[in-house]
C-alpha cells in the first residue's frame, strides 16, 4: 500500500509542474492523441474523454509564475487568472493544447475566449455557454444543442466520430469518479484531522492534469493510505470555504487557514469534479441525459442565476448543516464580481442562520499569509470561546 | 486664461438634446407613476425589452442610466461608499453599488422626486455576467417578482437557430 506521503508527493509535483510534463508524457505516448484544455468552472469532461482525449484543467499559473506579458492584455482591475492563462500561453507553456473551453463563468473568462481566437487561430476554442434558465422545454432543450455543437466541435479535434456508446462509457467512468471525490470530501468532512485539507487539494488538483482513470486509482489509493495513518485529532474550528471556485488560492493559503486553527470541511475550489450531484444515467440517449443532469442535479454556485430569491443561499446554509461546520469563510478573488457580489446575499442568509462568517480576498499569487492567519485564527478562536454551542 | 469653453459655448446636437428630453420626461413619469396608476419595471438597456412593457403599458426604470446620470452629476461617490458600508466589495462593479447605494438613499431621481420601488425586475441577461448578480442583489432588497431573459453570447460572432430558438421559448414563457 502507498504511504499518504508518497502520494502526497506525486500531487505536489503535478501541482508544481507548470510545463505540464505528465500531460505532455501522455499526448507523445501515442499518435494522434489530443488534449482539451478548460477553465472553470465546468464542462462535461464526459465528452472529451469520449472522443479519447485528455480534459486538462487550466486553473491559472498559480503562485509560482512571474507574469509579464499577461499584465499587457489587462486593466489593474482584472483579476489575476486571465492574465496567467494568458503567460501560460505566451510562453508556450500550452503549446500541446489542441483545443480550449471557455465556460460560462464571468466577462473575464468569456472574453478571454475572444482573445485565444485571435492568439491562437489554430486551435480549437469554443465559448461553452449554458442556459440560466432550468426548464426542460426550455434551457433543457438549448443545452442540449449546444452539447451537440461541442461535441461536434470535438470531432473535428480527435479526427472521429463520437458515439453514442463511448459517452455512456465516458458518463460511467466519470460517476466513478465523482463518487470518489465525494467519497474523499466526505471522509475528510468525518475526520479532518486525517485528511488535511492541503492534501485534499493536490489531490483534486492532480485530477485536473491526470487521465480520469489513473486520478480515480489515486484517490482510492490515497483513501486506504489516509485511512491508515495515524493523525492526532485537534480541537480545531470547522469550516466552509465558500468563493473560490474560479482563480484558486495559493496552497499556503490553504495551509495558513490550516495552521490556524480551522479545519476545512467543505470547498468550492474544483466544482468540476462535483458539479453534478447525483449520477448521470449511463442508459437512454447520452447527451440528454447529461443535459438533464445539468439542469436538474447541478451545484449552486455564484455561477447561476438563482430563479427564487427564498432559495438564495440555502444550498450552503445546507452544506454548512450537513457537514457540521461552525462556520463559513468567504474566500474570493480579488475582482471576481460573481464571488463577491454573491457574498452580501450568502452573508445574509448565513445571519439570518446565526452560523458565523468572515471574509477575506486573495490573489492566486499572494504571498503574505500572516493576515489571512490572523484573521482566520480570531474567526476560530471567537467560535470556540464564545460559541454558545 | 482657462481654456475651458464656458458651458454657454457648448454647441450640443440635436439628438443629445432629444435625449435628454427624453430620459427627463422618462424621470417624471416614473416619479408620478402612483398617480399615474402606472406599473413599473426595472430593466437594463442592453437586450430590453421595450415593445413588450409598453404593451403593458408600465414604465421603465434604468439602473445603468440612474448610475450614469448620478456620476454625471457628482453623486454616486457616497453612494458607492455606502453600499460598501453595507458589505459590498470595494473592487466590484461601481454600476451595481451606484444603484444600491442610490436605494439607501431612497431613490431620488434627478428631477429631487423618489421613484418607486419597481413592480418587476425584468433582467435581459445579454451577456454582462455582472447583470445577474445586480438583479439578484435588487430582488433582494425589493423584493419584489423577476423575471429573466437569457441571451446567449455570440462566441463565434453568429447567432445559430439555437440561440434564437431559446430566446423565443423564453420569450413565450
Amino acid at each position: 500500500m502507498k504511504e499518504v506521503s508518497e502520494i502526497v508527493e506525486y500531487c505536489q509535483g503535478l501541482y508544481d509542474d507548470l510545463e505540464f510534463t505528465a500531460v505532455r508524457e501522455w499526448k507523445d505516448a501515442e499518435p494522434g492523441r489530443r488534449v482539451i484544455g478548460y477553465l472553470p468552472v465546468y464542462v462535461p469532461r464526459e465528452l472529451i474523454h469520449a472522443g479519447g482525449m485528455l480534459p486538462l484543467g487550466i486553473l491559472g499559473g498559480g503562485e509560482n509564475l512571474e507574469v509579464i506579458h499577461g499584465d499587457a492584455y489587462y486593466q489593474s482591475y482584472i483579476c489575476r487568472i486571465p492574465r496567467s492563462t494568458v503567460e501560460l500561453a505566451v510562453t508556450n507553456r500550452l503549446d500541446f493544447v489542441d483545443g480550449m473551453l471557455f465556460p460560462s463563468i464571468c466577462d473575464v473568462i468569456r472574453n478571454l475566449s475572444g482573445m485565444w481566437k485571435l492568439m491562437l487561430p489554430d486551435v480549437y476554442v469554443r465559448y461553452f455557454d449554458v442556459p440560466q434558465n432550468y426548464r426542460d422545454d426550455i434551457g433543457g432543450s438549448y443545452y442540449v444543442e449546444e452539447l451537440k455543437e461541442l461535441k461536434q466541435g470535438l470531432e473535428g479535434v480527435c479526427g472521429r466520430k463520437i458515439g453514442d456508446d463511448d459517452i455512456r462509457r465516458s458518463i460511467g467512468i466519470y460517476n466513478d469518479n465523482r463518487k470518489l471525490v465525494n467519497a474523499v470530501y466526505d471522509f475528510r468532512a468525518k475526520q479532518p484531522w486525517k485528511a488535511p485539507s492541503s492534501e485534499v487539494y493536490i489531490l483534486m488538483r492532480a485530477g485536473m492534469v491526470l487521465p480520469v482513470e489513473e486520478h480515480s486509482q489515486l484517490i482510492q489509493d490515497y483513501l486506504a493510505a489516509a485511512e491508515a495513518e495515524n493523525r492526532p485529532m485537534r480541537d480545531n474550528c470547522r469550516i466552509v470555504v465558500q468563493g473560490s471556485f474560479c482563480e484558486q488560492p495559493p496552497l499556503s493559503l490553504i495551509k495558513s487557514i490550516e495552521l490556524a486553527g480551522c479545519y476545512i470541511v467543505d470547498d468550492d475550489y474544483m466544482l468540476v469534479a462535483r458539479w453534478l450531484l447525483e449520477d448521470v444515467p449511463t442508459a437512454g440517449d447520452p447527451i440528454a441525459n447529461l443535459a438533464e443532469s445539468f439542469i436538474k442535479h447541478s451545484t449552486e454556485t455564484a455561477a447561476k442565476y438563482e430563479p427564487d430569491g427564498s432559495r438564495k443561499g440555502k444550498h450552503l446554509i445546507g452544506t454548512a448543516r450537513s457537514r457540521a461546520a461552525e462556520g463559513v469563510i468567504f474566500a474570493a478573488p480579488s475582482f471576481c464580481d460573481p464571488a463577491l457580489l454573491d457574498r452580501p446575499m450568502l452573508a445574509n442568509a448565513l445571519s439570518r442562520e446565526n452560523i458565523p462568517h468572515i471574509s477575506f480576498k486573495y490573489a492566486e499569487n499572494s504571498g503574505q499569509m500572516q493576515p489571512i492567519r490572523e484573521q482566520a485564527g480570531t474567526f476560530a478562536d471567537t467560535i470556540k470561546l464564545w460559541s454558545e454551542a | 486664461m482657462s481654456t475651458k469653453p464656458d458651458v454657454a459655448d457648448v454647441v450640443k446636437e440635436r439628438s443629445m438634446l432629444m435625449q435628454k428630453e427624453m430620459i427627463a420626461g422618462n424621470y417624471d413619469q416614473l416619479t408620478m407613476a402612483g398617480e399615474l396608476g402606472k406599473k413599473v419595471s426595472s430593466t437594463y438597456v442592453p437586450g430590453n425589452l421595450n415593445e413588450l412593457i409598453m404593451c403593458f403599458d408600465m414604465l421603465n426604470n434604468l439602473p445603468e442610466i440612474n448610475a450614469i446620470n448620478n456620476a454625471m452629476r457628482k453623486k454616486s461617490g457616497g453612494m458607492i461608499r455606502d453600499a460598501e458600508k453595507m458589505g459590498h466589495s470595494e473592487d466590484v462593479c461601481t454600476y451595481v453599488k451606484a444603484d444600491i447605494g442610490n436605494m439607501a438613499k431612497g431613490s431620488i431621481a434627478p428631477n429631487g422626486k423618489p421613484m418607486p420601488a419597481p413592480d418587476l425586475l425584468l433582467l435581459s441577461y445579454t451577456g454582462c455576467f455582472t447583470f445577474m448578480k445586480w438583479f439578484e442583489l435588487l430582488r433582494d432588497q425589493y423584493g419584489c417578482r423577476t423575471t429573466m431573459l437569457h441571451v446567449p453570447y455570440e462566441g463565434d460572432g453568429k447567432i445559430t437557430d439555437n440561440m434564437r430558438d431559446y430566446v423565443v421559448r423564453q420569450l413565450k414563457e
